[in-house]
């Protein structure tokens, strides 16, 4: 009854919008396309040019910040932590193998953070390009290290920060000393503390959509993939997501941010479900086990307050690399309390310090995820004390927390007007001067503590004797021989193709699979490339100590014996380098 | 070119990508099947010609000879193919079962499926045996399904399962779309206020209707003019609606701006009474007022308002809300047994479904129409609805003999490009209850999801401009059906994921429906608190957690409706099942202190 195609026309209709023919459609979609795409361009280009002055800035100081942390990034921090081979070995494993870890995955930790390693190593080939498969990862770490960077200026401008002070707060997390040794290292807290700040920009966006909500709570899972002691910090994100919201829908905001992170979460815990590895059983690795281990039964490094505790160690190793960044976030962090728009960064720093005068285990990377943080307390405090210029509040295009426009200049009448006038314009004096004397002293300060310590970073080579030492071995060790080593060179070994694959030391005692095929416990080992290995970490690894005692060095690199290789001689064999396999 | 296309490609697949032999031949047959699917169009007219399913026939015969003489050729060829290397006998076999699929295509098109619309029993026949290449292929495909069975249930319940997380997705944002944004969710503001100006007619429809006077006398209570407005009810003339007839002939003696129109034949339905009262209207924007609900005061001064500032736009739509979310008190039948009194409970005075039914009003009108209609492409609701009548009679009023008239009218609006508005609030949105009693939830459901299937077959979303807007109207039209097989598919999931022996990376993707489902719950929460706080219903944690607990339930209750719709369709049932109405919200609204004014 009814025909299939009606032109219709109302009283008052736009000439163009409503008739629809079937002829004409071909020209009206070719016109709607060529409107889009010229709505486009005059999109990006209205962005371009409301951005110019932070784009430029920001690429200033991402070419110096890649130049810092790019040149040398292989020889400072030497190689100080197992951990960065490990990681480097599983995402190896991930890659070429197809497998979540080189050895059997007890999780240790979610496999999230040395996925993305692997991906990045998989798209640029870097494990076949780099000099060594820590050097692969650590190139990862540049890129993760220049993204945190940008988003830790988006960040800070989305909590309002003048343009200088959000380039003041990159500047600081990238080039103080103990920024540039930690974010070097291949760690997952780096990649954790990227997905935090991206977290962080969703949560401060100014649109307030339930999609930026959605985003946020992902990039929230994500850092918990990358490393679970992320979620520590979860109650600053949802606070500053609250802090943020808008009460017309906040209930989806929040529904959609707890419900995304816990859903993605939630998968981890899949994951062990599906491999029933959940719980505790005799026969194979569990979650819960590995919690249980990671939360209780490590060996608790000590509160901060107790003397030679580990964790006061490390701390003085922190402040040994650079006082300034930590003590100075700190200090700002107490007063940011009371600044709504810092509130939750200083939450997030405080958090984490107070953490550590808890008698646990405290992590070598732990510093990692105050360093944002630091510097956005210690830049956003001279954003809140230097007066915005009197224009008002035009100058915060941030949506976000209006409040950070300062007391709105008004006009002020009455008898002692002229009284308060003088009154404000000198706290106005005060607190520029304040600013400047900050400046002043942070500029006379840093140099002298910083250079020496850059100048090293960029120039000295202290993973060179792991390297050589892997080469040496490659190149004089015939296959055949069965080696045990640290993940630093584990990797390299393979990639070199070296036959039976070498054993990662801790393997040797700990992993069953691992100890099934070595039958006559250590005289199956034919060589050892290790560093010095601590007391108390070989009375756990009899076998490695048993191993170690009984073998002579071959070869020995950097200036006291960093790492050596060594022959393990058997009964009857003689130390010769090329002594037949199994002898 | 067919030709020329397949031997190179088969070559480029032995010589890049290291595939040689039959498989470097299946990929080749496929690609070149997608990418001449531009070119060769003078198959496709045989398409129109000779149907569906004799040209696919024809072709899948064509290359299955095709790949029997490539298989015969070759069977010899026993090295194995070495990367970067192609041999030069397997490329000229290529060739060959190339040319003579070509040509066999052509021949066969031209001569046994594009012949005459009746074909002489012997092209029949010739047809039919058509089909006999394909049995030695049919065989081979058969075999190695069932040789890898276990896998083939994997990758297609891990098929299911994706489906299943796209459907799920996609109703949570559609879901979500009037939230998105903050500013979004403020969209009406009711302090705009323009001159009285346009005049509307407004159809009450009404089939038995015991409330239609209070209905009646609430619209003409309204704060609109009453010169500027007409009230056309439809009440047939028949034995049955006697009274509702007494009681509008009452109101038409009465008012001068109410008639009545009493058409008389022997099958009723909503379309049809429309259609009967078109003729009547006189006024600029013509509104359907359903006989039970109850219509907010301000509502017409404000559609005016919309329509004076908005002359782009055609149809206006308003929100339309149950409201009862729980039942009313339940009498235990008298001379019933127990079972009977526990089915009676069970079906009427149960409320758990109440709660869930208003919900999905709330929602349906706060954000997924809001969306259609920014989509342009919506499915008008059948109540609160105002057109325009011109473009009424532009698209030529109600279809009759539709199950759902309103969403087919709402489809052809959009196939014309007529521009809609859809606008909520709650002191505009007209009240209606839930249906009396589960059974007839499932009865209206049922109607709905068979209106909608018959608006998808008539093809009329066919015209619409754009591969995006079809394709929302695909999704939308089979939408509860979608929903349907996922509230079945989605226990049957977690089942499996227990008994059958699968990869660890398919069981996860086995269980993310289920996720998706928990993030429409909390969606939901979120939903039911604002539209308790709209209302300022009392909702405590109890409704919140039955809204959890009855969730699955729902989805059954769904389900259920949706196969009887497809039995119904089958069966040819296409008569309107009408659901009654007893003025339940009336009585819980009584005395709350938002009807007030209005009633």
């Amino acid at each position: 009854m009814t025909t299939t195609t009606t032109t219709i026309t109302l009283p008052v209709a736009d000439p163009d919008g409503i008739a629809v023919g079937g002829s004409g459609s071909g020209t009206r979609d070719r016109r709607i396309f060529g409107d889009r795409m010229s709505a486009a361009r005059a999109r990006i280009a209205g962005w371009l040019f409301a951005h110019w002055r932070s784009l430029a800035l920001l690429t200033l100081i991402l070419v110096a910040c890649g130049l810092v942390h790019g040149i040398n990034l292989d020889g400072w921090p030497g190689r100080i932590n197992d951990d960065e081979g490990t990681y480097a070995a599983q995402a190896y494993a991930m890659q070429y193998r197809g497998q979540i870890a080189h050895y059997t995955y007890w999780y240790d930790h979610p496999f999230g953070g040395w996925l993305f390693i692997a991906v990045y190593t998989t798209v640029t080939n870097a494990f076949e390009r780099a000099p060594s498969a820590v050097t692969a990862a650590r190139e990862c770490m540049l890129v993760v290290h220049l993204v945190s960077c940008a988003l830790l200026y988006l960040l800070a401008r989305r909590l309002a920060f003048r343009r200088v002070f959000a380039g003041l707060a990159v500047l600081l997390f990238s080039l103080a000393p103990l920024a540039v040794w930690y974010q070097r290292l291949a760690f997952l807290d780096n990649i954790a503390v990227l997905w935090v700040l991206a977290a962080l920009v969703c949560a401060a966006s100014p649109r307030r959509s339930v999609g930026s909500a959605i985003a946020s709570g992902i990039f929230m899972a994500f850092a918990f993939w990358s490393k679970e002691t992320s979620l520590m910090l979860l109650p600053g994100v949802y606070l500053l997501l609250r802090a943020n919201r808008d009460p017309r829908n906040w209930r989806f905001v929040r529904g959609n941010f707890l419900g995304f992170l816990t859903a993605i979460c939630g998968i981890y815990l899949l994951y062990a479900v599906a491999k029933n590895e959940l719980f505790e059983g005799a026969d194979h690795v569990s979650l819960i086990r590995a919690i249980k281990w990671q939360l209780l039964e490590r060996t608790a490094s000590g509160s901060l307050l107790q003397a030679g505790s580990g964790t006061q160690g490390m701390a003085g190793l922190w402040l040994h690399l650079d006082p300034y960044l930590l003590g100075a976030g700190v200090l700002a962090a107490v007063p940011a309390l009371c600044v709504r728009r810092l509130r939750m960064v200083a939450a997030l720093l405080l958090i984490q310090v107070v953490f550590m005068f808890r008698d646990g285990y405290m992590p070598y990377a732990y510093v990692t995820a105050m360093l944002p943080f630091a510097a956005l307390c210690s830049a956003g405090m001279l954003d809140v004390t230097l007066p915005r210029a009197t224009r008002g509040p035009q100058a915060v295009r941030s949506s976000f927390f209006r409040g950070a426009a300062g007391p709105t200049p008004g006009i002020i009448r009455g008898s002692n007007a002229a009284a308060r006038r003088r009154r404000l314009a000198a706290a106005r004096t005060t607190r520029v001067a304040v600013v400047v004397c900050v400046v002043i002293l942070g500029l006379v300060a840093l140099p002298g503590r910083w250079a020496p310590t850059l100048r090293t970073a960029l120039t000295a080579d202290d993973s060179g004797p792991s390297r050589d030492a892997a080469r040496w071995y490659i190149e004089n060790v015939p296959n055949g021989h069965t080696v045990v080593t640290d993940d630093n060179i584990w990797t390299d070994l393979v990639i070199a193709g070296k036959k039976p694959d070498p054993i990662w030391f801790y393997k040797l005692d700990l992993d069953p699979a691992v100890r099934g095929k070595l039958t006559n416990g250590w005289q199956d080992v034919d060589y050892f490339v290790l560093g010095t290995l601590m007391p108390s970490t070989l009375h756990d690894l009899p076998l490695v100590a048993e191993g170690l005692q009984h073998s002579v060095v071959v070869k020995s690199f950097g200036s006291d014996g960093q790492i050596t290789i060594r022959k393990v001689i058997k009964p009857g064999c003689s130390a010769e380098v090329a002594a037949s396999p199994g002898c | 070119m067919s030709v020329f296309i397949r031997v190179a490609l088969s070559v480029v697949f032995a010589w890049f990508l290291g595939v040689g032999g039959q498989v470097a031949y299946g990929y080749s047959v496929v690609a070149t099947i997608f990418l001449v699917q531009g070119l060769d169009r003078d198959f496709t007219g045989w398409r129109r010609q000779a149907g569906w399913l004799w040209s696919e026939t024809a072709r899948m015969s064509t290359e299955a000879v095709g790949w029997l003489i490539f298989v015969e050729l070759t069977a010899n060829d026993r090295s194995a193919p070495v990367v970067g290397q192609v041999s030069i006998h397997q490329a000229v076999v290529t060739l060959v079962s190339a040319l003579v699929v070509v040509s066999g295509h052509v021949v066969v098109g031209t001569w046994l499926v594009a012949v005459q619309t009746d074909p002489t029993p012997r092209a029949r026949f010739l047809r039919g045996c058509l089909v006999l290449p394909l049995v030695p292929l049919l065989v081979a495909t058969t075999r190695a399904l069932y040789l890898n069975r276990g896998d083939v249930a994997l990758a297609g319940w891990t098929a299911v399962s994706l489906a299943m997380l796209f459907v799920a997705g996609l109703t949570l944002v559609r879901a979500q779309y009037g939230w998105q944004r903050p500013e979004r969710v403020d969209h009406v503001h009711l302090e705009d206020r323009a001159p009285a100006r346009h005049t509307f007619s407004l159809i009450v429809p009404a089939r038995e209707e015991p409330v239609l006077g209070r209905t009646l006398a609430q619209l003409l209570a309204g704060a609109y003019p009453p010169d500027l407005f007409e009230l056309v009810v439809v009440v047939s003339d028949d034995e049955v609606d006697r009274q509702t007839r007494a009681v509008a002939q009452d109101f038409a003696d009465r008012h001068p701006n109410v008639k009545l129109v009493t058409p008389r034949s022997a099958m009723r339905s909503k379309p049809l009474s429309l259609e009967d009262a078109r003729k009547y209207c006189q006024g600029d924007l013509i509104g359907i007022v359903d006989a039970e609900s109850l219509v907010a005061g301000g509502l017409l001064a404000y559609v005016n308002t919309l329509a004076v500032n908005h002359p782009e736009i055609g149809i206006f739509q308003g929100g339309v809300q149950l409201m009862n979310v729980r039942g009313a008190g339940w009498q235990r039948p008298e001379s019933a047994g127990p079972l009977r009194a526990l089915a009676s409970w069970l079906n009427s005075a149960t409320s758990w479904w109440r709660a869930r039914n208003c919900l999905e009003y709330y929602i349906w009108f706060m954000s997924r129409l809001r969306y259609q209609a920014v989509a342009r492409f919506i499915p008008l609701g059948g109540n609160t609805v105002f057109i325009r009548r011109e473009v009424l009679d532009g698209l030529g009023g109600w279809d009759v003999s539709c199950l759902t008239e309103d969403c087919d009218l709402g489809v052809r609006a959009s196939v014309a490009g007529v521009e809609t508005m859809v606008f909520y609030h709650p002191e505009l949105t007209t009240r209606e209850e839930t249906p009396e009693t589960l059974g007839k939830l499932v009865v209206q459901r049922t109607r709905w999801m068979m209106g909608f299937i018959q608006v998808f077959q008539k093809g009329e979303w066919r015209g619409l401009p754009g591969w995006r807007r079809r394709a929302l109207a695909v999704e939308m039209l089979l939408m509860p059906f979608f929903q349907a097989a996922a509230g079945l598919a989605l226990p049957t999931s977690v089942l499996l994921t227990f008994f059958l022996k699968a990869p660890v990376g398919l069981v996860i993707i086995f269980w993310l429906p289920l996720l998706a489902m928990i993030l429409m719950v909390m969606t939901e929460q979120a939903a039911f608190r604002e539209f308790a706080d709209a209302y300022q219903l009392k909702a405590g944690l109890l409704d919140s957690a039955r809204l959890v607990v009855s969730a699955p339930v729902y989805q059954l209750v769904l389900s259920v409706a949706a196969l009887r719709a497809i039995v119904r369709l089958v069966q040819g049932k296409v008569q309107w099942e009408k659901t009654t109405h007893v003025g339940a919200h009336h009585v819980v609204m009584l005395g709350s202190s938002e009807l007030e004014g209005v009633s």
